[in-house]
């Protein structure tokens, strides 16, 4: 190896060790790559996106036009089912107020961002989004597409929030199984979304919601994650483990909302 | 010139290993990109553009990480300097089969203290497997590429 390579491998150890140190004096440098980088990669996470529905749209064209006809019929039927739901809401809005409740706030308040970029190892399982303190994002704030939870604002800069995946494997949210009210936590990883902790009394159903439980406070109750796959926990074990299917691609996510 | 070249080479492969390749993840996992150059590089005898590769595309992944700076760099820096010593005394002109076998065991190493992290060993195993398949693809290509480039400046 020559000495002009030696001394750049020294160069960047010495670097290494100061950035070490002083990780937290990184971030406006992080910030500047970031504002670079960002252009190249909302472009790459658009064009990848669309060339990849194309192809994969050209497969379908077989089934997608029964495929409409069925959404069509159940359009109608949602349409129905939509205009019988106002009147019940009115309605229990009025019982509401009769009783004295106060109204509580349904709809969030959604801040929408692009994502920027994936972590640069599978393991890290994070996002960067182009939405900072400046937007208004706060950290414990949730992140949500296409109405499921997405993940948790870990950290914010002033352009820039990174969310930590609820598929990382160090992240632990408060849930409740919204039919059989079972509360447990749920954490992601290898073997994809889990929830445990249920305790053993609780009948779970098949194919129903897993809602966050607003536990702890740091994320609003009732937002969805995920439908019950199966139960895979044992029948010595004292508690109940069942894994849950969340509709999201994670790797191809474009679009994320947070919620304010 | 040629460093800044180098430096934005770098930079669109640390930018397409965060965007693009999340998006063929398996399980969640997707390929080392700037690993693969890197021993790439060092497979073709191209020694200084690797330990450029591997200190400039660890700082950056560094930076783009959320973990403390520096895990990234130290281990690409080890990684080279093993895999050079290797080429350089035991496996000088490796075959394609010993490549992978790079490509494979250097992927588990480098993301070793992130399965420590976050307690998914068997996930090394994916991450293995799916550098060595892409990393064949790319160290054929930059052998051929880079290969033709030479002869021609010859």
């Amino acid at each position: 190896m020559s000495d002009k390579n030696i001394k750049f491998i020294f160069f960047i150890f010495a670097l290494l060790i100061i950035g070490f140190f002083f990780s937290s004096e990184l971030i406006p440098i992080k910030n500047f790559l970031f504002q670079l980088t960002s252009p190249m990669g909302k472009a790459i996470n658009q064009s990848s996106n669309s060339l990849g529905s194309f192809f994969s749209n050209l497969g379908k064209i077989k089934s997608l036009l029964s495929e409409n006809n069925q959404l069509v019929e159940e359009n109608n039927q949602l349409k129905a089912q939509v205009a019988q739901m106002a009147e019940i809401k009115h309605e229990n809005e009025i019982l509401k107020r009769e009783l004295g409740f106060v109204q509580s706030q349904s709809g969030y308040e959604l801040i929408p961002a692009k994502v920027v970029f994936h972590s640069p190892s599978s393991f890290l399982q994070y996002i960067k989004i182009d939405k900072g303190t400046k937007d208004g994002v706060k950290t414990g704030q949730a992140v949500l597409s296409n109405g499921h939870l997405l993940g948790v604002v870990k950290e914010v800069s002033n352009d820039f929030a990174e969310v930590n995946l609820v598929t990382n494997a160090n992240s632990l949210i408060p849930v409740v199984l919204q039919n059989s009210r079972g509360t447990g936590l749920l954490a992601g990883g290898l073997k994809g979304l889990m929830a445990e902790d249920i305790p053993l009394d609780i009948k779970i159903e098949k194919n129903e919601n897993v809602v966050t439980s607003g536990l702890g406070g740091d994320l609003p109750s009732g937002i969805i994650i995920g439908t019950v796959q199966e139960t895979i926990s044992g029948e010595s074990e004292i508690f109940q483990r069942i894994s849950v299917k969340s509709p999201i691609e994670f790797g191809k996510l474009e679009f994320v909302f947070v919620v304010k | 010139m040629k460093t800044f070249i180098n430096i934005l080479l770098i930079l669109f492969a640390v930018v397409i290993e965060t965007t693009l390749l999340p998006r063929f993840s398996y399980s969640g996992v997707y390929p080392d990109l700037i690993l693969i150059i890197v021993f790439s590089l060092i497979f073709i005898g191209r020694e200084d553009e690797a330990v450029f590769w591997a200190l400039i595309g660890g700082v950056i992944l560094d930076l783009f990480s959320p973990l403390r700076f520096g895990i990234f760099t130290f281990s690409m820096l080890i990684l080279f300097l093993g895999v050079r010593y290797l080429v350089k005394h035991i496996f000088s002109d490796p075959s394609l089969i010993i490549a992978l076998l790079f490509f494979f065991s250097g992927s588990i190493l480098l993301n070793y203290p992130f399965a420590v992290l976050t307690s998914q060993y068997l996930l090394l195993l994916f991450q293995g497997l799916y550098t060595l398949i892409i990393g064949g693809i790319i160290f054929g290509f930059i052998k051929y590429y880079l290969t033709q480039k030479d002869k021609i400046t010859i």
